[in-house]
């Protein structure tokens, strides 16, 4: 079926390409070859290009479809309004039709090493459901496993990427993604899907119906999704997540009203990274510390239950002039529980301690003792939760005074090991409102004003006393280096409380947060000139309310904090010059600014209200310009950005067993600039097959020395404080290069296959700002060069190839006339098995005194390997 | 709309009971209370006292096995990563290199220690277990702590027994052999000087050595750790009995408290 000559040019294109292209540092070497098959296919008789037109499933929707398990219609023909209609004045503008080639390709290929695109911080991509934003306030981001596995329905999207014009909100640099979740939006369905895969469950079911509108004007949608699993590609990960969702909508007249609810329970363990020397001693890079048997079966330490369901009314409203008011209240309440294990004077119970490790001995007898040991017994590599609860068992012990009684005796096993919850308790309202309103027959005007509340309660909750009788809620780390009887308390109001399973302990406190916006857009479509401009104004308030008064704060842990108020404008505005109605220039400009989020700015809010010395409203420049070619033979886009980003702020929090603490890292003033290039091509190669490229050129760095203080969360002073000296060091934790190739190839009208290689590089771990300090180098050893501790850490770029088919299989015919099918979807990931890392950071621990980077090693996520999907799903 | 039929209803219902079900996952099983061990002791603490040359330093090779009770731990941080074991023939101090000894080895507890490749060797005269030798400077060989991962190799701990009753000595009594032995002076007292005074230095962390006389003559020194919890306690003045875990440095004798409950002076003082 295939010609050699084809074969070769595609293997040419899917294997070779990317692996070179990158090694030689030659752009041009794209250009050429995108050049080439330009004029290749312009060579083409325009009566072949039409059949290939026809003949071809767009292969961004087989990626979205085996991404999200969606339906395709292989047969069907492209849409043909876009072929340009030269009599007329006006030349048509852009179409975006919610599916960007490049951002299909980069969530999709890319993510094997957590691609971002720009290089942006996670806050920059904003989520919208029904119109109303689900990033959250204290961080800025959108928790989509908390609607995860609802593939079938959560399909109905559009996302914007960059400063373009959107009717649905501001939007901001990063991408925008706004689902449509009314029932009579979604694609009307009853399927049936099954799928098996080792990536992060094992099996999938789910069962869904869309009923489209019917005559008295109602509309539902139903679907429930099932995902389950153990021991996927790492040993001792689970995940038991069922999903729901529902909606109905009810249409009167012009008014369209709507009701949706879904969730996911998610219910899963969570992934560790690891050394080498974990890897190397294991001999595995699948090694997994977080789990150990208890009573023959594997039991992890490390899990997440995550259940907050959302609740959407909606209004919308569509006049006979094309006016559009849409509104949508959405309540969310619920938890996320992230469990761990917590100790009370004892040994740490993690097996990748580094103590633990044959690395951390001196000595090179009690080395290879240890390498010995662990080889003998790969158990001991593993959480011994017999000897937990031998531990608790063999502890019994009085408390005196118990929960704050004077004379009240508390006397049984006291837990020295618990399993505990660190739990964040969200509940959140939010209103939005939008009107679309067309002004003239050429200007029209987008507003939308958005009220959000959210309140979310951190605290720790005891899980499992693992066998004992209590716990009791003290602070041994305050206990340590006591300043006065009453510093070890954790709550002073109820002084040695005896804690229970379920009980709250530690810290509880929550966040109080509000946040207003408004925005207003007005485009104008020109004959030859497109124009957007847009102002964004927005208004926020923050405090904390401690509802714990704890032993070594009392003065400033307990009840309300100062209320913090922010207020930031945003403004962007683009022009699109249109050569033709397939040839498109834009450029857009964009200025925002937004408030600091109270997880970057208070200090330690687990003990205190304090806050960083100087709270900074992040504030970012970007432009973009491109072209765009959306031909039907041939689309390309191409984008040359440019965003600078001023007084960013950050936090970092972990465990210093040299200070026996909980240490804090605040940092602030940080200034990057990201720039690169973003392409995006599909082009036929011949009837049959289709090429699709993406290519992503940056360089994200930062661009100035921002200030970082260290405090102690039993310290009220600020400990360590400076500059960090990290001047031009490159954003770490996506890579900063990446290209992918990928070939569909047209078997038969219902079968396809799909090949893709992708070529990752300029990757760097998450590095620790402390070793980037004077404090750092001050201790470093005479004629020892200090690049070992300052100089970032680059992984080796990668090479992934990704394989997936897709078939449609007709069953038979329904009495009602329908056709049922049953499609089969497969994909394969890393299919020449390439073992890499997939992303990694330093350890935040640093070993100042010696300045010794090898004491507490960086890091790593290993990739799982080969993997797989393979989904059915029957269509009824 | 089409009204979904009854067995559609009927496959949603089960998908929910489903979900439901599986939904949540069930609690896992207590493990049972802890068998013991059917590990058996080879020799005696006494006998391996005995094999060890003054001044030398010996590795063990052979799968011998003692076993003892837990007499003193890091319970209070006035033993630092190290515990004393005991049986009916003698005891000795195995140098740990944890933290938290006093959960996995709480006072009465029986273990047994698995010799072979553990080092026995002395620091300032007194005779310890530990994991290795450093030999670096020859003329000071040093004896290294048993690392934390090998103690589930090295140690297997039994039941929970009680805590042998302390030796009650006279001065005289305290030999070489004595080290580490659970022991008790009656009719002491710390001399006037050392007397309402802390335990140890908690500000600076420094160890502290009171002089303890014996009415009958003869002193020994109480040694407290600047770490142990109970350091910012204050000596008492009187005399009476104390208990302690006897250990030397060269040819001083010393005594370190488990707790402030080992010391009982509150009698006269002697003449």
């Amino acid at each position: 079926m295939l010609s050699e000559a084809v074969a070769t040019v595609v293997i040419l294109a899917v294997f070779v390409i990317p692996h070179t292209l990158f090694k030689m540092r030659n752009i041009l070497l794209l250009l050429h070859f995108l050049l080439r098959s330009l004029l290749m296919i312009h060579a083409q008789s325009p009566a072949v290009a039409r059949q290939i037109k026809n003949q071809f499933a767009d292969s961004v929707s087989l990626i979205q479809l085996l991404r999200s398990g969606t339906d395709i219609d292989f047969a069907e023909p492209g849409s043909g309004a876009e072929e340009g209609n030269a009599a007329s004045q006006l030349v048509p503008s852009v179409l975006h039709s919610g599916k960007d080639l490049f951002a299909t390709t980069a969530s999709f290929h890319f993510n094997a090493r957590r691609f971002r695109i720009k290089g942006l911080d996670p806050h920059w991509f904003q989520v919208q459901m029904n119109g109303v934003p689900m990033n959250q306030l204290h961080n800025g981001l959108a928790v989509w496993s908390s609607w995860g596995g609802l593939n079938e329905v959560m399909t109905n999207s559009t996302t914007i990427i960059g400063w373009q014009q959107n009717e649905y909100g501001f939007g901001g640099p990063g991408s925008f993604t706004s689902f449509d979740l009314k029932a009579s939006h979604l694609r009307p369905q009853t399927t049936v899907t099954a799928a098996f895969s080792n990536r992060t469950y094992r099996y999938r079911l789910a069962y869904t119906t869309v009923a489209s509108m019917n005559a008295r004007g109602w509309a539902y949608a139903f679907s429930i999704t099932y995902r389950t699993g153990t021991d996927m590609v790492q040993p001792g990960t689970f995940m038991h997540t069922p999903a729901y969702f529902f909606s109905v909508d009810k249409k009167m007249g012009e008014h369209l009203f709507s009701i949706t609810l879904l969730g996911a329970m998610l219910n899963s363990s969570r992934t560790v990274a690891v050394t080498k020397e974990a890897v190397a001693i294991s001999g595995s890079t699948q090694y997994n510390p977080g789990w150990g048997y208890q009573n023959g079966e594997k039991r992890n330490a490390n899990t997440q239950q995550l259940h907050t369901p959302q609740l959407l009314l909606s209004h919308a409203f569509t006049a006979m002039d094309a006016t559009q008011i849409s509104t949508t209240l959405a309540y969310s309440a619920g938890e996320r529980a992230v469990s761990g294990l917590d100790w009370y004077k004892a040994s740490d119970p993690r097996p990748d301690y580094y103590r633990y490790w044959p690395g951390f001995q001196q000595d090179s007898r009690l080395q290879s003792q240890v390498r010995e040991w662990y080889a003998e017994d790969p158990l001991q590599l593993q959480i011994n939760w017999n000897r937990l609860y031998e531990v608790n068992r063999n502890n019994p012990e009085i408390i005196r005074d118990a929960d704050g009684v004077a004379g009240k005796r508390a006397a049984g096993l006291r837990s020295r090991y618990i399993l505990q919850d660190r739990v964040m308790q969200n509940k959140s309202l939010v209103l939005g409102s939008r009107l679309n309103q067309p002004l003239t027959s050429r200007l029209t005007m987008m507003a939308a004003v958005t009220g959000q509340w959210q309140r979310v309660r951190y605290f720790k909750r005891v899980k499992d006393l693992l066998g004992g009788d209590f716990f009791v809620d003290w602070n041994q780390f305050a206990e340590d280096q006591l300043i006065h009887a009453a510093a070890l308390q954790n709550d002073l109001n109820r002084p040695n409380r005896i804690l229970k399973t379920g009980d709250a302990y530690g810290y509880d406190y929550a966040m109080n947060l509000l946040q207003y916006n408004a925005a207003v857009q007005f485009s104008y479509t020109g004959n030859r000139l497109d124009l957007f401009g847009a102002i964004e104004l927005s208004g926020s308030a923050h405090y904390r309310t401690g509802y714990m008064r704890n032993g070594v704060f009392p003065m400033n842990s307990f009840g309300r904090s100062a209320t913090d108020r922010f207020g930031t404008g945003s403004a962007k505005a683009g022009v699109t010059y249109k050569i033709n109605g397939r040839k498109y220039l834009f450029l857009n400009l964009g200025w925002k600014q937004r408030p600091p989020f109270t997880d970057d700015y208070y200090v330690s809010p687990q003990t205190r209200d304090s806050r960083v010395q100087e709270i900074q409203m992040e504030r970012l420049t970007g432009m973009e310009m491109g072209y765009i070619l959306n031909a039907p033979q041939l689309k390309i886009r191409a984008t040359v950005y440019m965003t600078r980003i001023k007084n960013g702020m950050n936090r970092m929090s972990f465990y210093h067993d040299g200070y026996r603490n909980l240490v804090n890292y605040a940092l602030w003033n940080i200034h990057q600039l990201h720039m690169g290039i973003e392409a995006a091509a599909e082009f036929p190669l011949s009837l049959r097959m289709r090429i699709n490229m993406a290519l992503a050129l940056g360089r994200y760095v930062y661009t100035n020395r921002p200030f970082y203080s260290v405090s102690i969360d039993n310290e009220d002073y600020a400990t360590e404080q400076g500059l960090v000296y990290w001047k031009n060091f490159p954003v770490p934790g996506t890579p900063q290069q990446a290209f992918s190739t990928g070939c569909t190839i047209q078997l038969q009208e219902r079968l396809s296959l799909s090949v893709t290689g992708n070529y990752m590089a300029a990757y760097w771990v998450s590095f620790n700002p402390i070793r980037r300090t004077y404090d750092a180098l001050r201790q470093l050893p005479q004629n020892q060069d200090p690049g070992i501790v300052g100089h970032p850490e680059k992984l080796p770029d990668v090479f992934v190839a990704d394989l997936s088919a897709a078939w449609s299989v007709m069953l038979n015919r329904s009495r009602a006339g329908k056709y049922r099918y049953l499609q089969w979807f497969l994909s394969i990931g890393n299919v020449l098995n390439q073992p890499f890392i997939s992303g990694g950071y330093e350890q935040l621990r640093f070993d100042l005194a010696n300045a010794d980077t090898g004491k507490f090693p960086s890091k790593y996520y290993y990739s799982a390997g080969v993997n797989y999907l393979l989904m059915l799903r029957y269509k009824l | 709309m089409k009204i979904p039929c009854l067995s559609r209803l009927f496959v949603e219902a089960i998908w929910w009971l489903f979900s439901l079900c599986i939904g949540c996952t069930g609690h896992f099983d207590q493990p049972p209370p802890y068998a013991g061990t059917n590990l058996q002791a080879t020799m005696s603490i006494a006998r391996l006292r005995q094999s060890h040359l003054p001044g030398n330093m010996e590795k063990m090779i052979d799968d011998q096995v003692i076993t003892g009770i837990v007499t003193a731990n890091d319970a209070t941080d006035n033993f630092y990563k190290t515990i004393v074991i005991q049986d009916s023939t003698a005891a000795i101090s195995i140098r740990m290199d944890g933290f938290g000894l006093a959960a996995d080895y709480p006072l009465g507890k029986r273990i047994f220690v698995r010799l072979n490749g553990l080092w026995m060797g002395e620091y300032g005269s007194m005779l310890q277990l530990g994991g290795s030798a450093d030999f670096s400077d020859p003329a000071y060989p040093e004896l290294l702590a048993i690392p934390a991962p090998l103690f589930s190799k090295v140690i297997v701990v039994g039941n929970t027994e009680q805590v042998p009753l302390p030796v009650s000595v006279r001065y005289n009594e305290l030999n070489n052999f004595m080290q580490s032995r659970l022991i008790e002076l009656d009719s002491a007292e710390l001399v006037t000087s050392d007397t309402a005074r802390p335990y140890a230095d908690a500000l600076n962390k420094v160890t502290v050595s009171h002089r303890i006389r014996c009415c009958s003559g003869g002193s020994v020194y109480l040694r407290t750790s600047g770490f142990a919890s109970f350091a910012t306690a204050k000596t008492p003045g009187g005399n009476g009995r104390i208990r302690g875990i006897f250990t030397v440095f060269g040819s001083q004798k010393q005594l370190v408290i488990r707790d402030t409950s080992d010391v009982t002076m509150r009698g006269p003082r002697c003449l």
